[in-house]
């Protein structure tokens, strides 16, 4: 039975600076749910879809938003950026790198969220104190590391940033 | 500031080429970049969304249950009920696999799960579900079955559970009490006695709460069946090839036909659950499609277990100069709902709580009980967190009645060098001459030899004696310092395998596949492997590649769970390593004309060791064996097993700075340090991960982290928002040591580490609790709103 649907629509997007086309079923459609259903960017994860753990932390135009709890029809026609759009031409960004070699991942689903939500905070302040850093990612749950070496990197990237005056 | 520090006896000291290094974890990047992929990341196409209905009742029948109307709903591919599944009867821990034998289980596993029955357990428990075309239909789907249930009474806590009128929760037994362990191999000795002749005996209780794993990934399975009736699963499990036995006994097929994929984990924290996977398979068979299921975070709290709740009481011994005399711990354990690994973890309680110290006479009990509330089961730490907390507690009472220190106590009553045994050899497939050549530390012990030089490097690094003459009182504010110790084990052994086993091939590049049968959930077991089989084989670290993530074409692995990875893998690739360059060696030498025991490989380069120049690279003979020998192409291959018959001792000590505020109750906890006896780190960084994470999950299950029951039987809420995690504005200053004191069993002496960093948060915050006011909180989590009515009770009052 053919029926139409008066409530979806067609939305552009700029995700990782391209222009995509979604069509949205209706405007309780999720950013998260446009990211990994539609455009297959499962990267950013959702672990609690209440806006609680932060996994699904996506920049918006530079700010970081909980995609599983924006409506897609808030952000049509931002600038998102998600994990995937990090590293440019295959080099990593250094927050990634740092993550990395100061073994703060274990099971990386908090990870995608929490490099975001670190480059907000070391874009605005490249040398942020224990406390700033523990503040800035309170929102963003670890189960595995318990977050002392996610801090390390933090810093280790910090440092890192500094060094090349980025 | 959190700081990390090592200490290595000598044992520990020389320099080796990749263990002991900080090598980043082989799976870090596509973590980082967002490209790994986790079983809630799987769509497969024309994936049918699955759903399950809940039963509203914490216990009830299903009189009549009516899907026509919902089967007769458009877009509806299947409905299951238990009127249309098997009804086997099974344990959801899967159990009966991971023993080695009916006879040396010391407890009978319990099979008292059905994959959908007709009576709920608990409340919420699944008893239908549906598959539709998509989530909207199946909701619908779901509001059309009509169910008359027949309501009963339930039971929500232990002691009502074991009244003689109490509504049985499994219709097939005629007790609510499963299990009765009153034959602990760990009791000996003449208790009564013990305590009749003892100067000094203390005793006291504590109940533990409702702990749950809750990694960041909910659970999520997809099954698909194929034309021929292979099966193919997408889903998180540290057990993977313990699930395929669940689901192909459970279907009544072959179990090579089923593949179990997991590739990336979110994070698995103990025997959660399987019970997504039953629910996932037969909607896609009865649908004949693929068929996608992922629990909420509300179900994953509902449907998945958590620790089991312990009712403990314990009580020691001492002659007056501070000698234990004896020991008793009994427990009333609740198992939820369903046993699955109830038992498995009783061994470990009693044996944490008996082995710690000297007893010349132990005696435990514990009674498992169900209850109509949610399956309970061993998470990490499993068994000793709740007993450890209780033990330290009765060993500060003793050392307050004594007059004692509280650390010399406690030395005073730990097992000194001479009295460990040696441990037997250990069994693998290799000839004698390859076992001289591992790494053996000649230090002899079963691994606990270590308990005093961990404490005093502990009670160093922390301050204590400085802190022990601190003025304990500071206007509202009351100080206090508590010290932890544990004990853990390297793996289940003997009471379950920890056998492993995989294959190396070394790649016509030089590089080397590994194939075992093994997921990841976040520990670098792989990375670590990688490290200790670059060290034995001479190939380089970054040429090993594995192939892990399927049960098809990997081999039979029992999985991960009770510290088994570091001693069983690690053993077994240390083994794996030696067998490879030993074939490498034996072609060399045809390629090189001198014999095999001439030769060497270093840096992926063999050598003549006479003169280092005449040099080959593995890669150069890899590729002419493959490709370019006369005759026939040749892979280098080995298979290598390793089966682990004893478990070494893994020792440490939490200590605790707390400070508790008199007015309102509240806790904080200034400094903790963390002292844990690894054996040898192969990976530093890996290390202080486990101990740094296992350390915060203690510490929320401690002082806050407790799963909410209704009066109805359900869990209230059951995501972040109720259920609390630490965050990065909870955690204290956390400063951890890695004490490596060799063990010979393990591979470059190495034990485990995986969940030893949960287990001593509770003694450590309790003693600092107790240590400040004077009380002891006997009910887990220990809160303000506890304290502050206890602090209340005693009357202490604000110094002006």
């Amino acid at each position: 039975m053919t029926r139409y649907e008066s409530k979806s629509l067609i939305a552009s997007f700029v995700v990782d600076g391209e222009e995509r086309e979604v069509m949205l079923e209706g405007p309780q459609v999720t950013l998260a749910e446009v990211l990994r259903d539609k455009l297959d960017l499962t990267g950013t994860k959702e672990g609690c879809r209440c806006g609680e753990c932060g996994s699904c932390t996506v920049l918006v135009d530079d700010k970081p938003v909980l995609s599983c709890s924006t409506l897609a029809v808030a952000v049509i026609g931002k600038e998102i950026t998600t994990i995937e759009g990090l590293a440019k031409n295959g080099v990593l960004h250094p927050i990634q790198q740092a993550f990395i070699d100061s073994g703060a991942i274990q099971c990386g689903f908090c990870t995608p969220g929490m490099i975001l939500m670190s480059k907000v905070l070391l874009d605005e302040n490249l040398n942020p104190t224990e406390d700033e850093i523990k503040e800035h990612i309170g929102g963003n749950l670890c189960r595995c590391t318990g977050y002392i070496k996610i801090i390390e990197a933090i810093q280790l990237a910090a440092e890192r940033m500094r060094e090349v005056g980025i | 500031m959190s700081a990390t520090y090592s200490f290595k006896t000598e044992a520990a000291k020389h320099e080796l080429r990749y263990v002991g290094k900080r090598v980043p974890y082989k799976d870090a990047k596509e973590k980082a970049t967002g490209t790994a992929k986790y079983s809630i990341d799987i769509h497969r196409p024309g994936a049918y969304f699955g759903k399950l209905l809940e039963c509203p009742y914490a216990h009830a029948r299903i009189k009549s249950i009516d899907i026509s109307e919902a089967e007769k709903l458009p877009g509806v591919a299947a409905i299951i009920t238990a009127d249309n599944v098997p009804d086997t009867r099974y344990n959801p821990g899967g159990l009966e696999f991971a023993a080695r034998s009916a006879q040396e289980a010391i407890l009978d596993s319990v099979n008292d799960m059905q994959a959908v029955g007709r009576v709920s357990h608990y409340k919420g428990e699944a008893l239908a579900a549906v598959a539709a075309q998509n989530e909207e239909i199946a909701n619908r789907a779901l509001s059309l079955i009509k169910i008359d249930y027949e309501i009963l009474p339930y039971v929500l806590n232990v002691h009502d559970a074991m009244k003689e009128d109490a509504p049985l929760v499994h219709e097939f037994t005629d007790s609510n009490i499963s299990q009765l362990f009153d034959s602990f191999p760990g009791n000996h000795g003449d208790v009564d006695a013990a305590f009749e002749r003892a100067d000094v005996t203390v005793e006291s209780d504590l109940l533990s709460s409702r702990q749950h794993t809750m990694p960041l990934e909910t659970l999520c399975c997809t099954a698909e069946f194929d034309v021929e009736g292979n099966l193919t699963v997408w889903t998180s499990t540290q057990r993977a090839f313990i699930t395929r036995r669940m689901i192909a006994n459970l279907l009544g097929i072959p179990e090579a036909k089923v593949n179990i994929i997991c590739e990336h984990a979110g994070g698995f924290f103990g025997e959660s659950n399987y019970s997504i996977v039953p629910f996932t398979v037969l909607l896609a068979k009865k649908a004949n499609k693929p068929v996608r299921l992922e629990f909420s975070r509300e179900e994953f709290a509902r449907h998945t277990f958590c620790r089991e709740i312990y009712q403990m009481h314990g009580k020691l011994g001492f002659t007056a100069d501070g000698h234990l005399t004896g020991a008793t711990e009994e427990m009333i354990v609740d198992s939820g709902a369903y046993f699955n690994r109830s038992h498995n973890t009783l061994p470990p309680a009693m044996g944490a709580f008996s082995g710690q110290y000297v007893l010349p006479a132990f005696r435990g009990l514990a009674t498992i009980v169900y209850t109509h509330t949610p399956g309970t089961s061993g998470i990490r730490g499993y068994g000793p967190p709740s007993g450890m907390t209780l033990l330290n507690h009765l060993m500060d009472l003793g050392a307050e009645k004594l007059g004692m220190d509280r650390l010399e106590l406690r030395i005073l009553n730990y097992r000194k060098h001479d009295q460990a045994e040696s441990l037997p050899a250990i069994e693998v497939n290799t000839e004698e001459e390859e076992e001289k050549e591992l790494e053996h530390p000649s230090v002899k012990g079963l691994g606990s030899e270590s308990q005093e030089g961990v404490l005093r490097v502990a009670a160093e690094k922390f301050g204590w004696a400085e802190k022990s003459r601190r003025p304990k009182t500071d206007g509202k504010w009351r100080r206090g310092i508590g010290v932890g110790d544990y004990m853990d084990v390297s793996g289940p052994q003997p009471l379950e395998m920890n056998d492993r086993q995989c294959i190396m091939t070394l790649e016509e590049d030089g590089s080397i596949t590994v194939i075992v049968g093994h997921g990841d959930g976040g520990q670098n077991l792989l990375g670590a492997a990688a490290q200790i089989a670059a060290e034995t084989s001479g190939l380089h670290y970054e040429d090993f590649r594995f192939i892990h993530a399927e049960t098809k074409g990997t081999l039979y692995d029992i999985g991960l769970g009770g510290n088994s990875g570091n001693f069983g893998m690690g053993n077994l690739f240390a083994h794996a390593g030696m067998l490879l360059k030993k074939e490498i060696l034996k072609k060399a030498s045809t390629f090189m004309g001198m014999p095999a025991d001439c030769l060497d490989i270093k840096d992926g380069m063999i050598f003549v060791k006479s003169s280092p120049t005449t040099a080959m690279p593995v890669k150069k003979l890899a590729y002419k064996s493959i490709v370019v020998q006369k005759g026939s192409s040749e892979h280098i291959s080995i298979t290598a097993r390793f089966s682990a018959f004893h478990s070494p001792l893994a020792v440490g000590v939490v200590m605790a700075d707390v400070r508790v505020d008199i007015e309102t109750g509240d806790i904080k906890v200034d400094k903790l340090l963390m002292c844990h006896d690894c054996g040898r780190a192969i990976n530093p960084m890996g290390v202080e991960g486990q101990l740094q994470g296992g350390g915060i999950m203690g510490y929320g299950y401690t002082l806050f982290e407790d799963l909410s029951i209704g009066e109805d039987g359900g869990v209230r809420g059951g995501n972040y928002n109720s259920y609390k995690l630490p965050s990065a504005l909870d955690i204290p200053d956390f400063d951890t040591i890695i004490y490596e004191h060799p063990c010979p069993a393990g591979p470059f002496g190495a034990k485990g580490i995986g969940q030893s960093g949960t287990i001593g948060l509770g003694g450590a915050i309790a003693g600092g609790i107790y240590d400040a006011t004077g009380i002891w909180l006997d009910t887990m989590p220990f809160t303000p709103e506890k304290l502050l009515a206890a602090i209340k009770e005693k009357g202490i009052k604000e110094q002006k």
